[in-house]
């Protein structure tokens, strides 16, 4: 419990650094108002549209690494593989393409927005994310006996190789103008949507995460087998029809919140596990490990905001940055160990 | 035996002579200065460039992205902007390819040892297009035509820049949206921006450490450059009104500090750096003096 809420409080600190902190309001700024010698009114209304901006990256900085983390760790756990993530399944790779499409073919809807509010192409992020679970539901289903969960892992393979090779299609065929649009969408970037819009989304990945971390009994029981967690009351069919859907809701909306951001799902169940032990917090670890998730993407938020200003680096390289080294302290200790 | 002698040392000679005819032949056929040249434009700009300098008969192939003229469209297609098909260059017997950006090395040498010259259009600043235009034109073996346009662009500049003078009116601090979501915008340091500059619309966006000619900048970084026009882009007329609504919805953000001036201007006139920017150029200038 302690290190949920030593977590809880790391991630609120940070919060906090990436509200008050950025291009363009520097510390000496803030010191200043804590300090008395500007008026602390004064600095908020003049600040109150940057404000608002870094709060929608906070928020959704939040909730996509809430949710990445919560569908990594489902993921590993039900198909018994360190190297899972919410992405093996391709319902990720499938909602992208379906946006590009939607850059290449109707590019006047691409860039236009419903009600002044939603971006339309969160339309198309949605219909592909359905699009490539029904196809993976499918395709599941009729492997299953012959592969058992792996095949899971081996159709979502098959769907990211497909989407892989339309993403080459429209890449190649897309307007120099429109690949910079489309590369957001790609490496993983958190949007510059409104409040109105932010609002919309967040609950859809925190409730998907939420929804990822109340399976996590079950996902563990069926590690052991099907006929296992059935024999301890486990509806499977259940759990595994909540567990696709949970993730289609979760790729469509972290897609439509920052793109494909890569890493957090296969990176941040390592780290839990390495940190903060193994069986002490059973109960308090898929909790753990979202918090986790969060706390790297407001980091790696904060970092492409700031580092580089003016200019803003995708989120998703410095996912990879951060994730990098810690992967590979991992593999090396993990070799030493052995 | 004298006489025998005599008729061999001919028979060498005539050999020699042969031989030194068949490597000429074949030497004079394969130079490429030599036959009739074959162009491929990998760019649209360079489409345009290689039509506006009359060679629009010895275009063999485009790419997908080339429309302009409207009537080029039907030539060969080698590829897209971004990939070019090396067989299809040299299926259509290409002599020169022109592009507008540096190819990748790997295309660039089997081009080149295939024997084909590659041509590269790409000015940094507006200044340098006189120059390129007539590099260009002596490379393509139309040094007169690249001549005429040279001209014409060192004319508008300096006619530009005279007006903006003359107007006394103070530049007016603009922002060019190359996208909205994610905001990229021109750069203080590219040949758009002066375009601009001729025009009597300052680049607000100034910082020394974006060098790049289209930095991506954060919407925090955007909300602190105060500019009066903000210009967005657009390839159609539906296009230009969807720039122009997310331009609205974006600076409507920001509605507490200003409100900027929208303008949408056609993406291939302004984007291209090809000839229709001397029309570019007109249009800035009425809109800004």
């Amino acid at each position: 419990m302690r290190a949920v809420l030593f977590l809880s409080l790391l991630l609120t600190s940070l919060c906090a650094l990436s509200l008050l902190s950025g291009p363009a309001t520097p510390w000496s700024d803030v010191a200043q108002v804590l300090m008395g010698s500007v008026a602390a009114e004064d600095f908020w209304v003049q600040n109150a549209a940057v404000f608002e901006l870094r709060l929608v990256h906070v928020l959704l900085a939040v909730a996509v690494g809430f949710a990445l983390a919560s569908g990594g760790r489902a993921m590993q756990l039900y198909l018994q593989n360190p190297l899972a993530d919410p992405h093996v399944t391709g319902l990720s790779a499938g909602s992208t393409s379906a946006v590009l499409v939607s850059f290449l073919f109707f590019p006047e809807f691409a860039n236009s927005y419903l009600f002044d509010v939603v971006p339309s192409v969160w339309i198309p992020a949605f219909l592909g994310a359905v699009l490539s679970l029904v196809v993976l539901q499918f395709l599941y289903r009729t492997t299953l006996r012959r592969w058992g969960v792996a095949s899971l892992a081996l159709v979502g393979l098959l769907v990211n190789a497909v989407c892989a090779a339309a993403l080459m299609v429209i890449f190649a065929r897309l307007s120099p103008a429109a690949l910079s649009q489309v590369q957001a969408w790609t490496l993983g970037a958190i949007q510059g949507h409104s409040l109105t819009a932010t609002a919309l989304l967040v609950p859809l990945m925190v409730g998907a995460g939420v929804q990822l971390i109340r399976l996590d009994a079950s996902l563990k029981l069926l590690s052991f087998g099907a006929e296992f967690a059935s024999a301890e009351r486990v509806d499977v069919v259940r759990v595994r029809r909540i567990l696709l859907l949970s993730l289609m809701f979760l790729s469509a909306s972290t897609v439509c919140a920052a793109g494909s951001v890569g890493f957090v799902g296969l990176l941040v169940p390592h780290f839990t596990r390495r940190f903060f032990g193994a069986d002490a917090l059973a109960g308090a670890r898929p909790w753990l490990n979202a918090i986790a998730g969060a706390v790297l993407v407001v980091v790696a938020d904060f970092a492409s905001r700031t580092l580089t200003s003016p200019l803003e680096l995708p989120v998703g390289v410095y996912t990879a940055l951060l994730a990098s080294p810690f992967l590979l302290l991992v593999m090396v200790r993990s070799g030493v160990a052995k | 035996m004298r006489a025998e002698c005599f008729s061999l040392s001919v028979l060498r000679l005539v050999v020699l002579a042969l031989c030194l005819c068949f490597w000429g032949a074949v030497s004079f056929a394969t130079q490429p200065g030599q036959q009739e040249r074959r162009l491929v434009s990998l760019a649209p700009s360079a489409t345009e460039w290689i039509v506006a300098l009359g060679l629009e008969g010895r275009l063999q192939g485009i790419t997908e992205q080339c429309d302009f003229p409207p009537h080029i469209r039907n030539r060969q297609k080698v590829g897209s902007y971004m990939r070019a098909s090396f067989e299809r260059i040299l299926a259509l017997r290409a002599t020169d390819v022109v592009t507008a950006d540096a190819l990748p090395e790997i295309l660039r040498r089997r081009l080149e040892a295939a024997g084909v010259r590659v041509h590269v259009f790409a000015p940094q600043r507006f200044d340098d297009f006189p120059m390129r235009i007539r590099e260009l034109g002596v490379a393509l073996g139309v040094p007169q035509a690249a001549e005429s346009w040279s001209e014409k662009f060192r004319a508008a500049a300096q006619l530009s820049s005279q007006e903006v003078l003359k107007s006394k009116i103070k530049p007016r601090r603009s922002l060019m949206f190359v996208s909205v979501d994610p905001v990229y915008l021109v750069g203080h340091s590219q040949w758009l921006s002066d375009l601009f500059k001729l025009s009597g619309f300052e680049n607000a966006f100034t910082d020394a450490r974006a060098r790049d000619a289209f930095p991506r900048v954060s919407l925090e970084v955007l909300a602190q450059i105060d500019a009066q026009i903000w210009f967005g882009f657009g390839e159609s007329e539906p296009m230009k009104a969807s720039q122009r609504n997310r331009l609205l919805l974006l600076s409507q953000r920001f509605s507490r500090r200003w409100q900027p001036d929208i303008r949408v201007v056609s993406a291939d006139v302004f984007q291209r750096p090809g000839p229709r920017l001397l029309e570019a150029l007109a249009q800035l200038r009425s809109l800004g003096l």
